[in-house]
């Protein structure tokens, strides 16, 4: 199996896609190919998979309630009521 | 009907599972509205308020900006929405966030702090996966619930303040929103490779700061 840099960099190139499940068959199965002898690639991979989970944990919590304003309320107010003619 | 909305305490968690409450929560919530349901219109701009709201401070990087970006989409929705067919629950959800993204890409542009670089995958990789430090790689191993695991979501958001806008706006929507590439794509009107190529980006840029990150302690 093919193990240069610039190979290494092609499959670098295709894991966000590859961890998506968004990659046609014959290109996951070339990475699978590479991964089974490149153990770089394999920490490489496991590096972004872990970047993604991080990313999902990293959503902000929002426990303040932010002022609204009068104009925001009227609006609401008239929303409502072209809401419940647009859905009846 | 009672109008008064109150802004809610709002808790987002992650995960596959959200990007579907969302959608399901908005299918019931409009079914329920349609069928004249006690308190449903109140639900239904309880999950809107939240959604954008936790979009905007997402995407802006802060509460106040957040909620002006929040109160003016949903102003801007109250005069465009009688042109969205709102009975189908996935095409509010893309009309919801592009709405919220205009708003926030106004804030932003205002902004002195707006990062202006085009990301360069050739900056992102590393010269060769074989160059890695391992002792640095192996940050990917670490457990979940530690201090260093509080620590590094701390350095994600950090570094997701740092991402020109847009492949925030790509992340953002893909890996916390948990829309599809589709979704994601009609959202920003650009093409699903596109979408591919920016989020791909935004993600070897923050694997690069966790692996800086950690190369310091």
């Amino acid at each position: 199996m093919e193990h240069s840099k610039e190979f290494c960099k092609k499959i670098a190139g295709m894991l966000s896609e590859y961890l998506d499940e968004e990659l046609p068959p014959a290109s996951c199965a070339e990475i699978l190919e590479h991964m089974k002898d490149c153990p770089p690639c394999i920490t490489f991979l496991e590096s972004l998979r872990k970047s993604i989970e991080l990313t999902r944990m990293a959503t902000p919590e929002i426990d303040e309630n932010p002022p609204v304003s009068e104009e925001f309320q009227a609006n609401l107010r008239s929303f409502y009521e072209s809401f419940r003619k647009k859905t009846s | 009907m009672n109008t008064t909305i109150r802004m809610m305490s709002h808790t987002v968690s992650s995960g596959q599972t959200d990007r579907q409450s969302v959608e399901e929560s908005l299918e019931q919530l409009l079914a329920d509205i349609r069928s004249g349901k006690e308190g449903a219109f109140e639900r239904f701009l309880t999950l809107i308020q939240g959604t954008v709201l936790s979009f905007g401070i997402k995407v802006c990087g802060g509460t106040a900006d957040a909620s002006d970006t929040m109160q003016d989409t949903l102003l801007t929705a109250f005069r465009s929405l009688p042109e969205t067919d709102i009975r189908d629950a996935s095409a509010l959800k893309v009309w919801l966030y592009k709405v919220a993204k205009n708003a926030c890409l106004m804030i932003r542009r205002k902004s002195k702090f707006e990062p202006k670089a085009k990301l360069s995958l050739e900056e992102l990789l590393p010269e060769s996966p074989h160059k890695m430090d391992h002792a640095i790689a192996d940050w990917s191993n670490l457990p979940v619930n530690t201090v260093l695991k509080n620590e590094a979501v701390k350095t994600v958001r950090k570094a997701i303040r740092k991402l020109p806008t847009p492949y925030r706006l790509a992340l953002v929507l893909r890996d916390m929103e948990q829309l599809s590439t589709k979704e994601t794509a009609q959202v920003l009107n650009i093409s699903e490779e596109t979408v591919k190529i920016r989020l791909h980006r935004a993600r070897l840029f923050l694997r690069k700061e966790l692996e800086g990150s950690f190369a310091r302690k």
